[in-house]
């Protein structure tokens, strides 16, 4: 519950650094929504960076952020105690004079979905990628207190400013936290920036049905339910694209230097942005062009809408150029990175179609099974997709204008992520918003041919559908026997520890070490460092647990023992039934380290189950 | 006929709806299909 407290303190925190900003760059003419999301794109962007200076500084300590924290918020609280009031006022009003209205049904489903989706959050972390990487990351950070250069590790030398977040949810309290902030309240945020789009082509009811769609996509399920960084990264970039759709419309280049902002937020949370900045100065170039702007009128607002991305990410990427001599690693110094996991099945260009067809549905067509590390985008969004071309010339010419551009950002982004080594919904996200922000204009349509309660019928019964089927909800003897547990849990029947033992660490085929291994890790030597041969996931682990690809594939001993001592690596861990699927899968001949003939070198100092933990006995080599 | 030809009623009216009702029974078929699954999971078939 203290989880929750810190979460809207830090709502808070984070609404005031932005309104306080806002009011520096003297920012006007803004909406309620593009106002509300303004301040939460500026705040969180700002406490990303905040954290971010503190920990190059050597300062990401508890004793330091939690008073800075407890701080920030009293001042915000001293300097708006007078709209408390009013604020409850406006709710009690709202409440008070409130309505029926039949799309209201919606609206009652996506409650009931966000508060289901807040009880999950409230539980401990038990997503695979979270563990391994996107906690691990933060929570190495913070047992030195600074930001540093994990030697192991490749996710550090990504762009991080996500994972700050993530840090502060660590140092503000937990992992629960950190899931709370990059999972739950992204997701809320995402579908407010979905909103605020949406209503420069449509009215206030379809666009809270846009949003609710896009937030109950099951693309968006899972994501929700972790420490992923993609929620973030699509929050900061879709509301990019609502300042910059606002620019489009009005012309105010204020609006498109804001926008520059946010999207170098987004820039420091993952690659992808980046082609929405070329995608936007592209936009920016005709748009000016069309405007009559000369050539030379045009540059001078695009050289400071890109200085000013440039300045936001920079930081990010001068630490990675610093740590690993490569600002945009791995793509300078291995292009390739990736591509040896052969996720990428499409061969020729005009599987794009196919490969839409497989994100959109999760299938092969027509339903043959397909098998993708991600959920689909699902149906909804597309019920109405026809009705596009339904009178569309009829249409405002901006409106039109806007919507061609969200679709070819769509095509662009999916086209880059075809080509790419893992072609999955969740790395075009923000494109994803987009489309369904332009088939908001086909639900207007539909409107219009049909009946409107009978569209607004149809959508619940297939946002129920979805809910139900594909976004994880406890149906099915094993979700319901995380459901009772996570119930138990919330009620305070079983601790932490426990519900991670019955979750996670001795869950059949969970890929995690037992509760048995780690107890008995726990008792190594606390510099003990160990190298994982499978995807073993660090974060729970009490000690150091090492992940590196090309040691779970090296086939020389003499290479794989300089190596091991190179990152001072004292065991080995691995489950073999794992171990032996990792091996088929990748389809090469089981691990080094399991050959009879090396077993002087490695002595197996503990088993449980099917789990092993080895001591590399680098003496034996010596002798 | 002439006259609705002339209108374009036909290009950008009816034909939309028609293709929308395709659509929609499209995708009623894959949802079905998945309705089916789940539900067979359900009962633990």
């Amino acid at each position: 519950m203290i989880d929750l407290i810190i979460l809207i303190m830090l709502i808070i925190v984070a609404y005031g650094i932005g309104n306080l900003i806002k009011e520096i760059l003297n920012i006007d003419n803004l909406t309620c929504s593009e106002n509300t999301l303004l301040c939460f794109g500026l705040g969180f962007g700002t406490l990303c960076l905040l954290v971010f200076m503190l920990g190059v500084m050597g300062l990401l300590l508890k004793k330091i952020v939690f008073p800075l924290f407890i701080c920030m918020f009293i001042i915000y609280l001293i300097r708006n105690i007078k709209k408390i009031p009013l604020f409850i006022k406006y709710i009690y009003n709202k409440l008070v004079n409130y309505h029926f209205n039949f799309y209201h049904i919606i609206f009652y489903i996506f409650i009931l979905y966000a508060a289901y989706n807040l009880f999950e959050c409230l539980t401990p972390v038990i997503n695979g990628d979270s563990l391994s990487a996107y906690l691990q990351v933060p929570s190495l950070y913070i047992k030195k207190g600074a930001i540093y250069n994990i030697d192991w590790m490749s996710w550090d030398d990504l762009p991080i400013y996500i994972q700050m977040l993530s840090s502060l949810g660590l140092l503000l309290s937990s992992d629960i936290l950190a899931q709370l902030i990059t999972g739950w309240l992204m997701g809320i945020l995402c579908s407010l920036a979905i909103y605020t789009i949406t209503r420069n082509v449509a009215n206030k009811e379809i666009s809270i049905i846009t949003a609710i769609i896009f937030y109950t996509i099951p693309t968006l399920s899972w994501l929700i339910y972790s420490v992923k960084i993609d929620l973030g990264y699509t929050f900061f970039e879709l509301s990019f694209w609502a300042l910059f759709i606002k620019w489009l419309k009005n012309g105010n280049f204020k609006y498109l230097y804001i926008s520059g902002i946010l999207l170098g937020f987004a820039i420091g949370s993952k690659y992808h942005a980046f082609f929405a900045l070329l995608f936007g100065v592209g936009v920016v170039i005709f748009k000016l062009l069309k405007s009559n702007f000369t050539i030379k009128q045009s540059v001078k607002p695009i050289l400071i809408f890109i200085s000013i991305v440039a300045a936001i990410s920079m930081p990010c990427y001068i630490k990675n150029y610093i740590y690993t001599g490569d600002p945009v690693y791995p793509f300078l110094t291995n292009p390739s990175w990736g591509s040896d996991e052969n996720v990428n099945s499409y061969k020729q260009p005009w599987e794009y179609i196919r490969y839409q067809y497989n994100i959109i549905t999760g299938k092969d067509f027509f339903i043959n099974h397909f098998s993708m590390s991600d959920k689909p985008i699902g149906i909804v969004p597309f019920l109405f997709f026809p009705l596009i071309f339904w009178n569309l010339s009829k249409r405002a010419t901006k409106t039109k204008l806007i919507v061609i551009i969200l679709c070819v950002y769509y095509i662009f982004l999916s086209g880059i992520m075809f080509l790419s080594v893992w072609p999955y919904p969740r790395h075009i996200l923000p494109a994803i918003g987009l489309l369904v922000v332009s088939s908001s204009i086909c639900i207007n349509k539909a409107y219009l041919i049909l009946k409107r309660d009978m569209v607004i019928t149809i959508l619940s019964v297939f946002l129920i559908g979805t809910i139900l089927m594909y976004d994880g909800l406890p149906i099915g003897s094993r979700s319901q026997f995380r459901f009772k547990r996570q119930l138990e849990y919330f009620q305070g029947k079983i601790t932490k520890e426990e519900y991670l033992r019955l979750i996670l660490f001795d869950r059949e085929n969970s890929g995690h070490m037992n509760s048995k291994m780690m107890q008995f890790v726990d008792t190594l030597e606390k510099d003990a460092r160990i190298l994982t041969l499978d995807y073993g996931n660090g974060y729970y682990v009490p000690r150091t647990l090492v992940k590196i690809p090309e040691l779970m594939i090296e086939r020389d001993i003499n290479t794989l023992l300089r190596k091991m001592r190179e990152n001072r690596i004292t065991y080995i861990y691995y489950s073999k039934s794992n171990i032996i699927k990792l091996y088929k899968q990748l389809n090469i001949p089981m691990h080094i380290v399991l050959n009879d003939n090396y077993s002087y070198i490695f002595d197996v100092i503990y088993n449980n189950n099917d789990q092993y933990l080895l001591k590399v006995n680098y003496d034996s080599i010596n002798k | 006929m002439k006259h609705i030809i002339k209108s374009k009623v036909l290009t950008k009216r009816i034909i939309p709806v028609i293709m929308e009702i395709i659509w929609i029974l499209f995708l009623y078929l894959i949802f079905f299909y998945d309705a089916i699954i789940y539900f067979k999971k359900i009962v633990g078939y």
